[in-house]
């Protein structure tokens, strides 16, 4: 028990001189929220394309539920149980918002050399698509094309496409950007909801959402992983203070316990 | 005596490499620096023919003369004004058409262009006729020249290879040394940079495109007294150039200096040493396939070319 | 979300059902005329409808601008050329042999220009054409065939026995009903599972790959049907004309191809039809007048380009219903 989902050993990316990831070793237990912070420019987005696997490391390791994956391709790895959601919104335009999903949850329904009985037949794969949509908030905007959506609805869409992959881990990268503060608090009020159902690495530049919902956080400097600890932790530790406050002294309020 | 013979196969392929390259340093840019998918190069380098061929008639029968050396002078002013005309109307084809193409997606860029050339090629049939039209060398390069001793080599190959180097080594030292080279470079490899170095875009576009539309036509009327020039020349070069292009990497002029002198070695040299080889029916299939195989090659392990912009 | 009807967008009986069913039942009436050279002109139309229809699965839907289409017009005539030069006539081994070796050729090909996107993919596929316009060029067979001649056919591959091809009405409705029963697998094709991973691979590739699909394999599955209906659709084409030669794989007739689909409107299993009807009533029209007839075709497209970009389909199409544009 309290085998590590993803556990990550080493992982280092140089780009040229520049050194984006070096040796950064981050695990996410099964049911926690992991979150990673950084000032901008620490190598967050380095690290998630990584693990991802767009983003081929330099050295390290990256293990799903303990099999080694880092020399596997991206469509293995989603396979494998890891979903992603993208911080700019990346769904398919031309496609309805439940067309979107279903196309989603077809990935895990056995291959799709499937040339004859239409897609929209599948009425298990309409079905799933339509309850997530429910859970999330838009089951009502189902019919409309992704393109026509509003910037809130794409990030829940966004959501939605990654939880009809059945993952066991999602990796989250900046759920709320662009967001206002009333989506915002509803987006957090429903990832609350995915807590302990399925295990999140979270990148995020809000701290209000890391701060709700974060079981851990691992805080990322100038490429390298400069602590993990608990919130409360994390939100006294002077290294981590420094960093933002060396880099942008608007992030200097970090908030404080029961914000 | 085989030595000698693949010797000067060596030298045609290094002298069609360089025209090559001059068709694809041009068209490389367009590539990477519009995203814009041009068609019409391949006509560019047959109006140029067309144009320099015209010009150089036009002033022989002008000034009457037939000494050597005048003749050369003409011939020389011939090519100049073929190449300007073919600047021109590159220039005006990118403010009048292109411009507006430029936001359009890929297919727009196809289909406009692909409409262009086949006007352009009934164009030129209509002002020179479909018969290939001649142009005799420069008197004064019309001898052989021995290279080495034993060893005799086209005057006019060699001065068209060198005047192509010439230009190679100017583009160079335009790219690598000036402020508008410098702009080139950004917009080759990051587009959104140039506009933000404070230069008025559409000029820089202009720029590129009527310089690629010389270099093309410069092309054109060089080969013009090997070849002759006629309708539909243009399409072939400009599909060796489009292989050229893949293989350097879109946007990489130095890449495109690389595949070119490849591929007009390669291809030349195929023509010549695969019928030895593999007989009189097989070898010419084969070494009609040897420049694609080569990019298939290439591609199969490099899927940007081997030297990607951005990369070198 | 309304369910798609056969061949239309959507079920309302509008202008385009219209328009389609008055297209279709002249293609089915011209040969009561008895002018062997409207029929000729209605079974090239249908024939290289067939061949539209293939590269708009990849256009289209797929996204994918293919430049070289004509190299499978090309190899699926070829593969009736030779057969029947070494005596090999039925169509029931003809055809299955030019769709099989169009597959092949199509996933040879595919291994390679799929590695590749955008400007890249236009131009490797053009140039693998041409790679195979030369090849025929360059090869012969026997004394008088082959090579830039081209090859003849003496007599229409013969299906059943019973059919009598040399009469150019039965061939028309035979090219007739290849025609329709190539839509309706398209049809079916574009609308299931297979057809919405390549669609949202046209959209968004990345995130096809990140929900799980291997859209390398995809493609090139998409890209090996397209290729097999367009070597079906050559090896109708030579059996129409009884002659096959390089110009068939000639890189103009890819653009040409292009243009009959843009033109008709991509990412439609009518657009093709309705834009390789205008091409080649244009052709045999404009030619007429002039021999210069690319001289006014080539500065229409450019109109077309500028200011009617969703093709002829897509202005009788209702606003906002299909897909996305390939890009």
């Amino acid at each position: 028990m309290n085998d590590p989902v993803l556990a990550v050993e080493g992982l280092t990316k140089r780009f040229g001189a520049l050194i984006a990831n070096e040796e950064i070793d981050i695990d996410v237990r099964r049911g926690e929220v992991h979150a990673v912070i950084g000032p901008n420019g620490a190598g967050k987005t380095t690290f998630i394309s990584q693990l991802a696997g767009e983003l081929p490391p330099d050295t390290g390791r990256i293990a799903l539920n303990g099999r080694d994956i880092t020399a596997l391709p991206v469509h293995r790895r989603a396979l494998l149980g890891m979903a992603r959601s993208y911080q700019i919104t990346s769904v398919i335009p031309s496609f309805t918002a439940l067309e979107n999903v279903a196309f989603a949850a077809q990935a895990v329904d056995g291959h799709s050399y499937r040339f004859w009985r239409p897609a929209q037949a599948a009425h298990h794969l309409n079905e799933k698509a339509l309850a997530i949509l429910g859970e999330i908030g838009i089951a009502d905007r189902s019919g409309v094309l992704a393109k026509n959506l509003a910037h809130g609805e794409h990030r829940q869409l966004e959501i939605a496409m990654a939880l009809a992959t059945d993952p066991q881990l999602l990796l989250l990268d900046e759920p709320t950007a662009g967001m206002g503060p009333g989506a915002t608090e509803s987006m957090i009020g429903f990832l609350d909801t995915l807590k302990g159902r399925y295990s999140i690495l979270l990148i995020e530049h809000d701290m209000d959402v890391v701060f709700s919902l974060a079981d851990r956080i691992s805080a990322l400097v100038n490429g390298r992983r400069v602590a993990t600890d608990t919130p409360d932790s994390i939100r006294r530790n002077a290294e981590v203070r420094r960093a933002y406050l060396g880099d942008r002294a608007d992030r200097l309020v970090l908030p404080q316990a029961g914000a | 005596m085989t030595g000698l013979l693949i010797a000067e196969q060596i030298l045609n392929g290094v002298q069609l490499g360089i025209m090559l390259f001059l068709m694809a340093a041009g068209l490389t840019l367009i590539f990477g620096i519009m995203d814009f998918v041009n068609l019409t190069h391949g006509s560019l380098y047959m109006l140029g023919g067309f144009f320099g061929a015209q010009s150089i008639a036009w002033l022989t029968a002008l000034t009457g003369w037939t000494d050597v050396w005048p003749l050369t002078v003409v011939f020389t002013l011939g090519v100049l004004l073929g190449v300007l005309i073919t600047v021109a109307l590159g220039a005006v084809l990118e403010f009048s058409i292109f411009r507006r193409l430029y936001v359009g997606s890929h297919l727009d860029h196809v289909l406009a262009t692909f409409g262009l050339l086949l006007f352009f090629n009934e164009f030129a049939k209509i002002l020179f006729g479909s018969e290939p039209m001649d142009v005799p060398k420069p008197p004064s390069l019309i001898t052989p020249i021995e290279l080495v001793p034993g060893m005799t080599y086209s005057s006019y190959r060699l001065a068209i290879t060198a005047v192509g180097i010439a230009v190679a080594i100017g583009l160079y030292l335009l790219i690598s040394r000036t402020r508008i080279g410098m702009l080139i470079r950004a917009g080759a490899s990051n587009r959104e940079m140039v506009g933000g170095l404070g230069m008025n875009i559409n000029r820089l576009y202009t720029l590129v495109f009527a310089l690629g539309a010389g270099l093309a036509a410069l092309a054109g009327v060089m080969t013009t007294p090997l070849t002759s020039v006629q309708v539909g020349i243009g399409e072939e070069i400009m599909i060796l150039t489009f292989v050229v292009i893949v293989i350097g990497g879109i946007g990489s002029i130095r890449g495109a200096f690389f595949a070119s002198i490849l591929i007009g070695v390669i291809d030349t040299m195929g023509r010549f040493l695969l019928p030895m080889f593999l007989g009189y029916t097989a070898g010419p299939a084969v070494a009609a396939m040897a420049i694609y195989l080569a990019m298939a090659c290439v591609l199969f392990f490099r899927p940007s070319g081997l030297f990607a912009a951005g990369r070198g | 979300m309304a369910p798609r009807s056969f061949l239309f967008g959507a079920q309302k009986f509008d202008l385009r059902h219209a328009i389609m069913l008055a297209g279709f039942a002249v293609l089915l009436i011209v040969p009561l005329f008895g002018d062997a050279y409207l029929v000729r002109i209605a079974s090239r139309i249908v024939v290289l409808s067939m061949v539209a229809v293939s590269l708009d699965i990849l256009l289209g839907y797929g996204g994918l601008i293919s430049f070289g289409h004509a190299m499978f017009l090309g190899s699926g005539g070829y593969v009736v050329g030779v057969l029947a030069f070494f005596g090999v006539e039925n169509g029931f081994v003809a055809y299955p042999a030019a769709i099989l070796l169009s597959v092949t050729l199509a996933a040879l090909v595919g291994l390679i220009v799929l590695r590749t996107v955008g400007v890249y993919f236009i131009m490797i596929t053009l140039a693998f054409a041409q790679m195979l316009y030369y090849l025929a060029n360059a090869i012969r067979i026997g004394e008088d065939y082959g090579g830039d001649e081209g090859l003849p056919l003496s007599r229409r591959s013969p299906l059943f026995g019973i059919l009598n091809f040399d009469d150019p009405a039965v061939f028309h409705y035979f090219a007739l009903a290849v025609l329709l029963a190539i839509l309706f697998v398209s049809y079916k094709l574009v609308h299931s599972r297979f057809g919405r991973v390549i669609e949202a691979c046209r959209d968004n590739e990345r995130r096809a790959k990140s929900l799980g699909y291997d859209t390398f394999r995809y493609r090139l599955v998409a890209f090996m049907i397209s290729g097999g209906i367009a070597g079906l659709a050559g090896a109708m084409h030579m059996n129409l004309q009884k002659f096959v030669s390089p110009d068939e794989l000639h890189w103009i007739i890819s653009g040409d191809l292009l243009i009959m689909v843009i033109v008709g409107g991509a990412n439609s299993l009518i657009g093709p039809i309705i834009g390789t009807s205008v091409f080649v009533l244009l052709e045999e029209g404009i030619s007429n007048y002039t021999e210069h007839w690319m001289a006014i075709f080539g500065p229409l497209l450019i109109l077309v380009v500028l200011f009617g970009r969703r093709g002829i389909y897509g202005l009788i199409r209702p606003r906002g219903e299909g897909g996305g544009e390939g890009r």
